[in-house]
């Protein structure tokens, strides 16, 4: 790591305040020309920068964050329901078709029909396309998940309006 | 959404309501802004060269500020990580926009130019210009050191680098920034 030229804050202090005390290190210390010259630029730019600025007020700014710190805790308690709801959900649809299928004879019969039938051609489908099948599956799999992460994300963005 | 009855009436999203809790009570927070909020804006306004941006993103920086769970040790310590988390929002504002922060173009410069800005000096338009040519990391360091005199501490903190890096990252930028107003003259 390269070593500030040691005078550097002296050369500031006293280009600030008028002096020509450090005129002849400022001839030969290219580091504290480059210093002096930023420094002459922005100091004061700040004050030129906040002219006819209207900064809102802190009630209003701690108002609008706690309206927004609430809403967003409503949704983050909300979630875990959702998430249990939709989860709840699939199971019981799962439980449903299970018995359905375990139970039902002709459930069973329209099976055995159409694994009679068309399962040969649906096996040598798969064979032919097994690529096409995985990426079937996998779209099938990766799809809810992406909706949800959308939805979310979108949701995330409404909140911060 | 079913509401979920959990006790005495009262769902879950009820008692979060109830349980949010800011870093620090109203009336601190009262002084804190006042004290921060100007040097805030004009940083957030020079790293973006939007002050109408810098409106939005000065809440957007309190917000997080008071949201965050960290706990200060003392003003000087609340106040750079003010200016981290300032830093960080224009970061994420220019990522959003996913280009280069409008300084080059500058709609401010522009502004200037037709008289629809506050009156400033050619002085300034140049310090505008240069500093478009600057990475906003650059832009953020220089603007702390000279136009707020803090500390390299300071700097280190609001910017996110290490202190023993920050003496050669502020020297290029001096000289690059140097030599740009070099060139505007």
């Amino acid at each position: 790591m390269r070593n500030e030229c040691a005078h550097l804050e002296e050369v500031l202090l006293a280009a600030r305040t008028g002096s020509r005390e450090w005129d002849g290190h400022l001839a030969e210390c290219a580091e504290c020309r480059d210093a002096v010259a930023v420094a002459a630029a922005l100091e004061g730019a700040r004050d030129e920068v906040l002219a006819g600025a209207a900064l809102p007020d802190a009630g209003i700014v701690w108002r609008r964050a706690q309206f927004r710190a609430r809403r967003e805790a409503i949704q983050a308690a909300g979630r875990p329901i959702t998430v249990a709801q939709v989860v709840a959900f699939a199971v019981a649809m799962g439980l449903v078709g299970a018995c359905v299928g375990a139970t039902s004879e002709s459930f069973q019969a329209v099976l055995a029909w159409v694994s009679g039938h068309w399962g040969t051609a649906f096996r040598a489908a798969i064979a032919d396309h097994w690529m096409l099948a995985v990426g079937a599956v996998a779209a099938m799999v990766a799809l809810p998940g992406a909706i949800y992460a959308l939805v979310t994300a979108l949701s995330g963005q409404g909140a911060r309006r | 959404m079913l509401r979920e009855t959990t006790y005495n009436g009262l769902t879950r999203a009820d008692m979060a309501v109830d349980a949010v809790e800011l870093v620090m009570d109203e009336e601190a927070f009262r002084g804190f802004y006042e004290r921060n909020a100007r040097s805030v804006w004009a940083y957030l306004a020079r790293l973006t060269g939007d002050r109408q941006l810098a409106d939005d993103l000065l809440q957007e920086t309190f917000y997080r500020f008071l949201r965050a769970s960290a706990v200060h040790e003392s003003d000087t310590h609340r106040r750079n990580s003010l200016y981290l988390i300032a830093t960080n929002v224009a970061r994420d504002a220019r990522r959003r926009r996913a280009v280069r922060m409008p300084y080059s173009a500058s709609a401010e410069v522009e502004q200037h130019r037709v008289g629809e800005g506050p009156a400033v000096s050619e002085k300034s338009l140049d310090l505008t210009r240069a500093l478009a040519e600057l990475k906003p990391r650059e832009r953020a360091m220089l603007w702390l050191a000279y136009a707020e005199g803090a500390t390299h501490e300071e700097i280190a903190a609001a910017v996110g680098v290490r202190p023993s890096s920050l003496k050669s990252l502020l020297f290029r930028a001096r000289r690059k920034m140097a030599a740009l107003l070099g060139g505007a003259r």
